[in-house]
């Protein structure tokens, strides 16, 4: 019986050969970018899970409120490891992090630069247990000056040696030891560094003050220890380390109740490790972290691909079935029971299914390098695994049933009597059914083509928003403390070139990834312990020609100028900031003060620092366009070290470049040269988010692709239904424009209706979507526009195509044949 | 072993119920062979579906065999299906997938025959048929005659106790409608049971009991 039934699936498939051939590659097709998607969240979901005791690792995180400003920050005060596993119980082992950039590396003569470094606490491997190729578990980071280093680190500077008991030399100057080598740690880590100094050899690390946050601190803790608990203990003991500090700077009168009451906190809980990745987006990540919400959404139109592909496939077989009812009623009349016929029935289907994923896995593969590239991963299809093959055929079982039992049952529920007289006018006059999954398919098409659309306009509006200063045409030269003392010459030397308009030295600049550090101000006089008027704020050590260079605009006051002596205590602060310090009368003149010497190892409350406000800048974006404008403070430092920003008139970026490489080069023999375009690194701030629509993007595009496969050979399978209908209408007088718009209406209603379902739900999520950042686009109606006349567009050229050729056909050919 | 009794079949209009069937009363006795004539749209066909239980939309009473049909379940009414009915159709309604032999076979599968049982059973009819040259070949590649011979095999491959066939020779012409007749007169005298609606006189010559249609009701009860 099975091989009757596998024969006629076969031969009812040649039968309709260009047809068939069509549903099983669309089938394909979408299984195969469901499998790509399945392989991307199966690798989203496995971060940080190789990491032995994975699931009792937490993080520590902040939540602070200080003057005015919210910082959400994976950073903790220095103290904080050790008073862990001495004060609570449930901790085993804990180690701290700090992050102070990237560092030259070199053994011998040539450095090589290296961003994957951090300073690692002594405990480093009891809390994550990785596992090492060469050196002693045992006190690898104990000793100031040592480091351990990754296999491929290993490889670079020590191809076929034993890299333990070496040196290397650091930033030129410091010599450390390598005390063991580490396996790669997998790319699916949010923790991935190459390089782990030993933190002890950091006088901060040392430092037993709890005001101060630098340190991403993480722990191990007990086996089945409650995160709860934990989190009210870490509060109570933050806040009886706190106390004593914070009564030192505010004065005996504090309080923590009076320090909560206006409005302030400084409140530090645990995150495990597994949900870092997807669930963690604070200051001071390790690297960009995805959210739960693309996973999601990444899900979503998995499911919405597959759908649409068995839509097509259920569609093509009930649309096929005036061709199947004569042997649906030939099969009963011979005693098949219904049940027997579904059986026939889902058994072709699942054969097609079969073949289906068997293709699918080989344009999965095909499809696979692109998607690597737009989304930035590695992935790979693991045929090596048996779980996955048990995957693909519970896959196809699935699809099978989905696709196939909806066919299965109408097919099979034909009245023989009715069937066998030719009595079958339900092959194309379309059903309720059928009608519905096309609209489905199609609401699923315009909904996906609205999010592109808007998701790429938010994008484009983003790179094109005003956003207060100038980011093209300027070049960032990176990493100035290789220059030494000749940092000034090289500036001036570069701007002795035509090629350059202006130039500037300065720790920060607008974009994310440069320093930045924040310090409460107050207008001189006023009462410090009303904390009211302590403002948090920016601070940005930057040269007279920072605001010049990046095209600011100074809306009150002057800008620094070495004409005057005195704006060495001058400084220029923002609007917002103008907005938080509530000056009484004109900002500009106003004095303004903070606590002098004040750094991570400790604070001065003695001394005072004053500084006089002599222009205002207008507001700029500096930080992502998903917040608001914070308040931020420039002074003079006659010599910044950072990064030096050039404005460059030349159309020719890359004359710019040799210049500044061959100054480099003669200035920092042997250092490396290392620059950015600054509206590169403004991109890379909304990587992400580009990155997504782009992959977006491409599955929107194959999922209307294969639901106008669908369409495609739903309107031929129409046309071939239709043919007599078509030479009769012909034979009495039709023009070929009119029989085309007989055959494209019936789908063009449906296509309108999916309209109407698809785009309020779409224009709904986008809206919650674009919530997300303060400056955005407007859902205006041209979106709605847009989407809809590409909808139809894309459908009437699908179906236009076909109908054309049918109404094309000579009447006689359909007539005679009956 | 049929017996209808007050056989009614309507399509319900609008305002008005429009008979195709009014007041059937028939009794077949094992053996016979019945012939169902009348013009176009009298109900030859749909009386023969009721029959053969094709068509379950309608109202009396049908006992088969001293059973009632009428509350038979879909189970029972598939088993008598495959043991006591053969179907021949004026479009032969071979599977077009198929081919000559694999189309013999399939009511063999419905009934779980063996293998080789099957074999010789296909092997005897495609002999008597003088269809063994033919076996691998597709409907679409034999004339109308030798179709209608297929769908003959294929109804009787089974070993019905009744055939019916509506308008067996309908496609056909004179000389292949008359092997066909033979065919069926031979089958008759074996004791197969022939139930066939015909517009031919010629054919209803072949039978032994002739039932004229008319309007939906039985005209004429001629024994030949």
């Amino acid at each position: 019986m099975l091989k009757n039934i596998l024969k006629i699936a076969l031969r009812s498939f040649w039968k309709t050969k260009s047809i068939s051939i069509i549903n099983v590659l669309g089938l394909s097709l979408g299984i195969a970018l469901c499998l790509i998607i399945a392989l991307f969240v199966r690798n989203e979901l496995s971060y940080d899970r190789h990491f032995p005791n994975a699931e009792r690792i937490y993080r520590v995180t902040s939540d602070i409120v200080f003057g005015g400003k919210t910082m959400n920050m994976t950073f903790a005060p220095a103290p904080m490891a050790d008073a862990l596993v001495e004060e609570l119980p449930e901790v085993v082992a804990s180690v701290h992090f700090r992050n102070q950039g990237s560092f030259l590396i070199k053994r011998y003569e040539d450095n090589i630069k290296e961003n994957k470094v951090i300073f690692a606490g002594k405990d480093f491997l009891e809390v994550f247990a990785i596992p090492l190729v060469q050196g002693s578990r045992q006190g690898a980071l104990d000793e100031p000056n040592t480091m351990m280093i990754s296999q491929t680190m290993a490889d670079k500077f020590f191809k076929g040696e034993n890299a333990v008991g070496q040196s290397l030399i650091l930033d030129n100057k410091t010599d450390y030891k390598i005390t063991a080598v580490y396996e790669d740690i997998p790319e699916n880590s949010h923790f991935d560094f190459h390089v782990l100094l030993a933190a002890e050899g950091l006088p901060e690390a040392k430092s037993p003050q709890w005001l101060g946050n630098n340190f991403q601190t993480y722990i191990l803790v007990r086996p089945n220890a409650d995160q709860q608990e934990m989190n009210q203990k870490i509060a109570a003991m933050a806040d009886k380390h706190l106390t004593p500090v914070l009564k030192q700077v505010m004065g005996e009168e504090f309080t923590l109740e009076k320090f909560r009451e206006s409005g302030n906190k400084v409140e530090y809980a645990l995150q495990p490790l597994l949900d870092i990745h997807l669930y963690s987006d604070l200051l001071g990540e390790f690297k960009a972290n995805f959210s739960i919400t693309y996973v999601y959404l990444f899900v979503a139109i998995a499911v919405f691909i597959l759908l649409i592909a068995c839509i097509n496939f259920m569609n093509l077989a009930t649309a096929k079935s005036s061709n199947r009812a004569k042997e649906v009623g030939v099969r009963k009349s011979m005693g098949s029971g219904r049940g027997d016929l579904i059986f026939q029935f889902m058994a072709e289907t699942f054969l097609m299914s079969f073949i289906s994923f068997m293709l699918a896995i080989f344009i999965a593969s095909l499809l696979l390098p692109f998607f690597n590239e737009l989304a930035g991963r590695d992935l790979s299809i693991p045929l090596d695994k048996v779980g996955f093959y048990i995957f693909l055929l519970l896959g196809a079982t699935l699809v099978g049933l989905i696709a196939g039992i909806y066919p299965a049952v109408f097919l099979s529920g034909f009245k023989p009597a009715k069937v066998l007289k030719g009595d079958i006018s339900n092959g194309m006059k379309s059903s309720v059914v059928r009608s519905s999954l096309v609209v489905f398919q199609f609401s699923i098409s315009i909904i996906l083509i609205f999010c592109t659309i808007v998701l790429f306009s938010q994008m484009n509006f983003i790179q094109n928003k005003n956003l207060g200063f100038s980011k093209d045409q300027i070049v960032m030269v990176h990493d100035l403390y290789a220059l030494g003392e000749q940092k000034q010459t090289f500036k001036q030397e570069i701007l002795g070139s035509p090629l350059i308009e202006k130039g500037t030295l300065s720790g920060f600049l607008p974009v994310s990834g440069t320093n930045r550090s924040d310090n409460p101000w107050w207008v001189m006089g006023r009462d410090i312990q009303d904390q009211e008027n302590m403002v948090s704020i920016q601070n940005w050590k930057v040269d007279f020609d920072y605001v010049k260079t990046l095209g600011m605009k100074m809306v009150q006051g002057r800008d620094f100028s070495l004409d005057f002596p005195s704006d060495s205590s001058g400084v220029i602060i923002n609007e917002t900031a103008v907005r938080n310090f509530n000056f009484e009368g004109d900002p500009i003149g106003q004095k303004i003060t903070t606590f002098s010497g004040n750094n991570v190892t400790g604070l001065n409350t003695e001394e005072l620092e004053v500084k006089t406000v002599i222009g205002v800048v207008e507001n700029f974006h500096f930080e992502s366009l998903k917040e608001n404008i914070g308040a931020v403070l420039m002074y003079v430092d006659p010599n910044p070290s950072g990064i030096a920003s050039f404005k460059f008139q030349s159309q020719d970026a890359q004359e710019v470049l040799q210049l500044l490489e061959s100054k480099w080069k003669e200035l920092a023999p042997g250092q490396p040269f290392t620059y950015e375009f600054l509206d590169d690194r403004f991109a890379s701030m909304y990587a992400s988010e580009t990155r997504i629509g782009k992959v977006f993007a491409a599955f929107t595009g194959f999922a209307i692709f294969i639901a106008c496969m669908g369409l495609f050979a739903l309107t031929a399978f129409t046309a071939e239904q239709r043919r007599k209908e078509i030479g009769i209408r012909k034979a009495l007088g039709a023009s070929v424009s009119s029989l085309v718009f007989l055959l494209s209406k019936e789908f063009t209603k449906l296509v309108l209706v999916a309209f109407v379902v698809g785009a309020p739900l779409a224009w709904w999520g986008m809206g919650k979507w674009l919530e997300d950042y303060q400056y955005r686009v407007d859902l205006g109606f041209g979106i709605f526009f847009i989407s809809a006349a590409l909808v139809l567009l894309i459908s009437w050229s699908v179906m236009g195509l076909q109908s054309f050729r049918a109404a094309n056909s000579n009447p006689i050919d359909s007539l005679k044949s009956e | 072993m049929i017996q209808l009794t007050n056989i009614d079949k309507f399509i319900e209009s609008r305002f008005q119920r429009v008979f195709i069937l009014k007041g059937i009363d028939l009794t077949i006795g094992q053996g016979e062979f019945l012939t169902l004539m009348g013009p176009s749209g009298v109900g030859k066909s749909t009386l023969l579906n009721i029959i053969g239980l094709l068509d379950e939309d309608y109202e009396g009473q049908y006992i088969f065999e001293d059973k009632s049909v009428n509350g038979m379940k879909e189970k029972q009414k598939s088993s008598l299906h495959k043991s006591e009915f053969g179907y021949i159709f004026q479009a032969y309604h071979l599977i077009d997938e198929l081919t000559v032999y694999e189309n013999i076979e399939t009511p063999l599968l419905y009934r779980n025959v063996s293998s080789s049982e099957r074999k010789s059973i296909i092997a005897d009819l495609l002999d008597r048929f003088n269809m063994v040259a033919k076996k691998d070949l597709f409907p679409e590649q034999l004339s109308g005659g030798q179709q209608q011979l297929v769908g003959i095999a294929r109804a009787i491959a089974g070993k019905p106790r009744v055939l019916l066939a509506d308008e067996p020779t309908g496609n056909l012409h004179s000389a292949q409608a008359k092997e066909i007749m033979e065919v069926f007169k031979e089958l008759n005298r074996e004791g197969t049971t022939i139930i066939q609606a015909t517009h031919s006189r010629e054919n209803a010559d072949y039978g032994t009991r002739l039932i004229e249609m008319l309007d939906g009701k039985i005209d004429r009860d001629i024994t030949i």
